[in-house]
């Protein structure tokens, strides 16, 4: 006995031929920075207010420079990078004579013999490079690690993302523990190319709970959404990580009534629900309406 | 002349179109090769053709961030590209065959050129051929391939694998 619901993420992009997964973020992977942060026993404070400054002071120290420095660099890095390679660009404007200088030019000749790969071309590779290689990579430098890890960079490869969407296979499956009494199920969830020919994520969560109560709610983006009897989950399938959502008011009925969606302009995700709070059966309906916004790894308001 | 050949003004124009499309350029590498290239492909690429229509592209163009090698396989690139008869479907072929020769290095080296010469078809195409090989690969691999040092230490490295460790499910063996 098993579910199994059908998910078109981001709906039908133009472009099917990229062999590549279409990844996405999920607000956990900022929530991710900072656990690794909290683990960098710091003895500056830290402010919950803003996630930009969890990122910041987690540049701080891997980089060694002054979180307020820091937070800017990390906001213009890749914007003063492109600079950069415009300035490189930049065709001589007289030829032939004299010798035309091309911008700086001993140093951009070096650039360009260098062994090592000039930072606009390596943001340009790990713009395609799908999440799971992006974690595996975060290893190869602190240069690299700065770069996957750059606010700008992640919104980017998001909006690129978007362009190659994939179909969303998820499948509830009971599984029998013996020596518990509590009910767990697992989720399987499994990425195809509309090809159907390349596979490009399938791992599993587990939650506790009976799986004829586990619902798939409308979902779109890099998002999806479970209820099950014991509240809300988020999860996002490209880092593989799913998160308890804060309790929901109860609806007298027994119905779920809700959808998750996102506003680009707030760059939040909002998921919106409705439950039935009439209490007395000769009432028809009392419906009440809530919505929990997350942003960057965080539940806005921290509530309903 | 044929009359065909003149324009209500009496002006040869069929020769003068001609002569447009076969006229050449010398493009000069970093070694100082020089290679001939028709305008109509050496248009493919913006910052040439930026040259040319300031009228800067007169006599040789020095490259001198492109060595020869590299050059001669932008050219052939350019040239499909350019020609008359192609279909987008022989480009496509032609561009998965001219791609899949290339060893990383190669690619890396077409792909800087194509971004200093401004030949955005060719720059994605090389950067998704090098993003194809290498996303399986091991950190070792790439820091090898990419000539990078580690700046981490055995700690570090070690708490950025914890955070990720699905990510490492799956990896190529450094020798494929």
């Amino acid at each position: 006995m098993s579910n199994v619901f059908g998910l078109v993420l981001n709906g039908l992009g133009k472009d099917m031929s990229r062999p590549l997964v279409a990844v996405k973020y999920f607000p956990v992977y900022y929530s991710l920075e900072t656990t690794v942060r909290e683990k960098c026993q710091t003895d500056r404070p830290f402010t919950k207010s803003s996630n930009k400054n969890a990122l910041s002071l987690f540049f701080s120290h891997t980089e060694g420079v002054k979180i307020q420095e820091n937070k800017c660099e990390a906001g213009v890095l890749i914007l003063s990078l492109i600079e950069q390679a415009k300035m490189k660009k930049k065709p001589p404007t007289r030829i032939p004579s004299p010798p035309p200088p091309p911008p700086s030019s001993s140093q951009d000749e070096q650039l360009m013999m260098d062994p090592v790969l000039p930072t606009d071309l390596i943001i340009n590779i790990l713009l395609k490079l799908p999440v799971k290689s992006l974690g595996k990579f975060k290893c190869v430098s602190k240069q690299w690690l700065l770069l996957i890890t750059d606010p700008h960079f992640i919104s980017m490869h998001r909006e690129l993302c978007l362009h190659s969407p994939n179909l969303l296979l998820v499948k509830t499956v009971p599984v029998l523990q013996e020596a518990h009494t509590k009910r767990c199920t697992r989720v399987d969830l499994c990425s195809l190319n509309f090809d159907g020919c390349c596979k490009n994520l399938d791992f599993s969560l587990y939650l506790e709970d009976d799986e004829k109560n586990i619902e798939m709610l409308p979902s779109k983006w890099d998002l999806i959404c479970f209820v099950s009897e014991s509240g809300f989950y988020a999860c996002n399938p490209s880092t593989q990580v799913m998160v308890k959502l804060p309790e929901a008011s109860c609806c007298t009925s027994g119905e779920v009534n809700a959808g998750m969606g996102y506003v680009k302009e707030k760059d939040e995700y909002v998921l919106v629900h409705l439950f039935d709070r009439s209490l007395d059966i000769h009432v028809d309906y009392d419906i009440g309406c809530e919505v929990l916004r997350l942003r960057t790894g965080k539940i806005v308001r921290g509530r309903w | 002349m044929a009359p065909k050949n003149k324009n209500p003004n009496g002006e040869n124009v069929v020769p003068e179109v001609q002569q447009k499309k076969t006229q050449a350029l010398i493009l000069k590498s970093s070694d100082g090769e020089e290679f001939s290239i028709s305008k109509s492909a050496a248009g493919l690429s913006v910052a040439i053709k930026n040259m040319m229509e300031d009228d800067c592209a007169g006599g040789v163009i020095p490259l001198p961030l492109v060595d020869g090698g590299t050059l001669a396989r932008v050219i052939t690139y350019l040239n499909k590209h350019a020609e008359d008869g192609a279909s987008d479907e022989d480009k496509r072929k032609f561009d998965e065959e001219f791609l899949s020769g290339m060893e990383v290095d190669v690619l890396c080296d077409v792909a800087l050129a194509g971004n200093y010469l401004d030949i955005r078809g060719l720059f994605h195409d090389v950067c998704q051929r090098i993003v194809n090989g290498m996303k399986n690969k091991s950190v070792e691999w790439v820091r090898k391939t990419f000539r990078i040092e580690s700046d981490f230490t055995a700690e570090e490295e070690e708490q950025i694998k914890k955070e990720y460790a699905w990510a490492w499910e799956g990896v190529d063996s450094d020798a494929d």
